[in-house]
């Protein structure tokens, strides 16, 4: 039998032997693969070292070696009370707990050639259950179920029904003309809002290493989905992408059930190469946190989710050296970027049926609530509230990504420059306030420096206190890094406050992307 | 003092009259920040949590009423006085319906700025404690 810490496990993808947990259970049949997500399953479940079987080792001789205790038949006292069963070495019984050990008993042993006796290890300490539920799980892990929401969670989100829009409405033309000839542009929360499903992160707790990585590996699939959506809809093959919109709008509500405060994570994208799909996904996340506080219904998330993905595809119009020009844009070309929002509709057309509020967004979502936007200059009762908040969401992931021409800001100044701006009747208030309910303006996710001097990052916002976020304390006063995180809920230290915010290189932490999570 | 330990928050953009007025203020006993625009005023206020704030409406980039409005989407409760030349009514009225606590005309005499302040401070520390009391 071989030790070995479950820290030091590493991917095997044929097991040669069981693997067994010191309960005497086996987790992991010969044959079968240990992956990371298995790992991480194993350490999730608190065991902290395993069992390895070794070739020609008999399992139920390794199981009462991890089961029970050896003791020296000398080591009996006759007369005395059992206080747990003793067995012999095949597992028979052969005193109850309770019996009075007879004064011949070690010597009729000893005649039978034994000189070891044993004692079972109590449950408590060897916690079957623990591992009863922990190889449940493994078998989930195989069997692939490691989505970011339990299976019954994402088929009931695909099964959510969107109002389609109309033949007349994905003609650019027609489509423009009705936009514009609006005097009102209204829609309001559905009955069930979608946030009700949604857990605060105080109910929820820490996120599960297996939890992460599923977040981690759903955030490439919809970064990789995103890409592939918009190289179709580039080629002009838009009829066959509506299911795989469907997908990354799926597994974003799934996400934001799950934990939404993870999911926000990837609307603070660096990645300059792949901007249209990163800032795509961004948007999207982005917006639909900020759909769920302003009470919409989960259709009206979904198809939130899908104008926020859509919302820049006219960008793929525009001359690629325009697009990724690294200087200050000349007015002309400047020009040419404010008409993606038209270029956008004309592809909405090679999509045959789409959410009816999607168009709105795509040809909306660069007006300001004061008129001084484009295409068409509307004041915010002629914007759809979705474009308002995909452009709300534009803006902050913009600020917060790294641009050819500049380096990414900070995630607080891109809360401000939103809050500057609803100052400046540029956006509409009640946007950015559903925005910090979920963000805080200390935004979830960036890295804080605190009254005391030590440093946190901001895991989840309080809707109650936008300025009192909670944190997970990484550094101590001395900005020496602490060996756990240790979670601060600032709503209930109110003695502390946030007095900078902070780049995750000022404090001396480990390269963890979801540290304190 | 009567301004003993208290932090006030100074956005002003003639920086001879900012410089006075915390040269005054911190006279009285407290502990002043000035800026001199309003974003600025924003950052100061959101990072260190003045117990009130004074607020010039002409200033460069992000003006006074802009910073008002924008302190007021996160910070509800600070006082904010409002110091302008520019003192008609509609003046007036514009700051308040913005979030201003109080307008006060520039240049304003020492006395009654020391009074104003004082009164705003008393004002909110009062509906601070009656909102605790309520809990």
């Amino acid at each position: 039998m071989r030790e070995v810490p479950v820290n030091m496990l590493k991917p095997i993808a044929k097991l040669p032997v069981a693997v067994l947990h010191k309960s005497g259970i086996i987790i992991l049949q010969a044959n079968e693969e240990l992956n990371d997500d298995v790992i991480a399953t194993i350490s999730d479940s608190g065991t902290d070292m395993v069992y390895f079987a070794e070739a020609g080792e008999r399992i139920d001789e390794l199981r009462r070696e991890l089961t029970h205790v050896a003791l020296p038949l000398t080591d009996l006292t006759p007369g005395e009370s059992l206080t747990r069963s003793l067995y012999d070495n095949s597992g028979q019984l052969l005193l109850e707990e309770g019996t009075a050990i007879p004064s011949n008993f070690a010597a009729s042993l000893q005649r039978r050639g034994m000189d070891t006796i044993y004692f079972r290890k109590p449950p408590e300490q060897i916690e079957p259950a623990v591992a009863r539920s922990l190889r449940a799980d493994i078998e989930k892990v195989h069997k692939g179920e490691s989505d970011v929401a339990p299976k019954e969670v994402i088929e009931q989100l695909e099964k959510i029904e969107l109002k389609m829009a109309d033949a007349d409405d994905l003609d650019a033309a027609k489509l423009e003309a009705k936009i514009n000839g609006l005097d009102k542009i209204e829609i309001k929360p559905g009955k069930d809002p979608f946030e009700k499903q949604i857990k605060t992160a105080k109910e929820r707790g820490p996120a599960t290493e297996k939890e992460k990585r599923n977040f981690t590996n759903a955030i490439e699939e919809s970064l990789a989905d995103i890409k592939t959506i918009y190289t179709t809809l580039a080629d002009g093959g838009g009829r066959s992408i509506l299911p795989l919109i469907d997908k990354v709008a799926t597994r974003a509500l799934a996400g934001l059930i799950q934990n939404r405060e993870l999911l926000m994570l990837c609307g603070t994208t660096d990645s300059p190469e792949e901007y249209l799909a990163t800032h795509s996904l961004a948007m999207t996340v982005i917006s639909v946190n900020i759909g769920t506080c302003l009470s919409y219904d989960a259709a009206q998330i979904k198809s939130l989710a899908y104008g926020a993905m859509l919302s820049d595809v006219g960008m793929l119009k525009v001359p690629k050296e325009i697009v990724s020009k690294n200087e200050k844009l000349s007015p002309s070309e400047y020009a040419e970027i404010k008409r993606h929002s038209a270029y956008g509709l004309d592809l909405l057309q090679s999509i045959s049926s789409i959410p009816e509020e999607v168009p709105y967004v795509v040809y909306q979502s660069h007006e300001r609530a004061n008129g001084s936007g484009y295409p068409c200059g509307k004041k915010d009762v002629v914007v759809h509230p979705f474009a308002r908040i995909v452009g709300a969401s534009d803006i902050y992931t913009s600020v917060c990504a790294k641009r050819p021409y500049r380096d990414a800001k900070l995630p607080y100044e891109a809360m401000e420059q939103l809050v500057l701006m609803c100052g400046k009747r540029l956006l509409n208030p009640n946007i950015i306030k559903a925005f910090l309910k979920c963000n805080s303006m200390f935004p979830v996710g960036s890295f804080v420096r605190l009254s005391d001097g030590s440093g946190a990052r901001v895991v989840a916002a309080n809707p109650e206190d936008y300025m009192r976020p909670m944190l997970s304390l990484l550094t101590d006063t001395d900005n020496n890094s602490l060996t756990e995180p240790e979670r601060l809920d600032l709503l209930e230290n109110k003695d502390i406050t946030v007095t900078q915010a902070i780049y995750r290189n000022d404090m001396a932490i480990p390269d963890d992307p979801m540290i304190g999570f | 003092m009567r301004l003993d330990g208290k932090k006030i928050l100074v956005a002003d953009d003639e920086i001879r009259l900012s410089q006075l007025l915390a040269m005054f203020l911190g006279e009285q006993g407290a502990i002043v920040e000035t800026v001199h625009n309003g974003q600025d005023a924003f950052r100061a206020a959101t990072m260190h949590r003045p117990d009130a704030i004074i607020m010039d409406l002409n200033m460069p980039g992000v003006n006074g009423l802009e910073a008002i409005r924008s302190l007021r989407m996160t910070l509800s409760d600070t006082p904010i006085l409002v110091l302008t030349g520019y003192c008609t009514k509609e003046h007036f009225a514009q700051a308040l319906e913005a979030g201003a606590t109080k307008c006060v005309a520039k240049p304003p005499s020492l006395a009654t700025l020391t009074d104003t302040i004082s009164q705003l401070l008393e004002d909110a520390e009062e509906k601070n404690n009656s909102g605790e009391s309520d809990d």
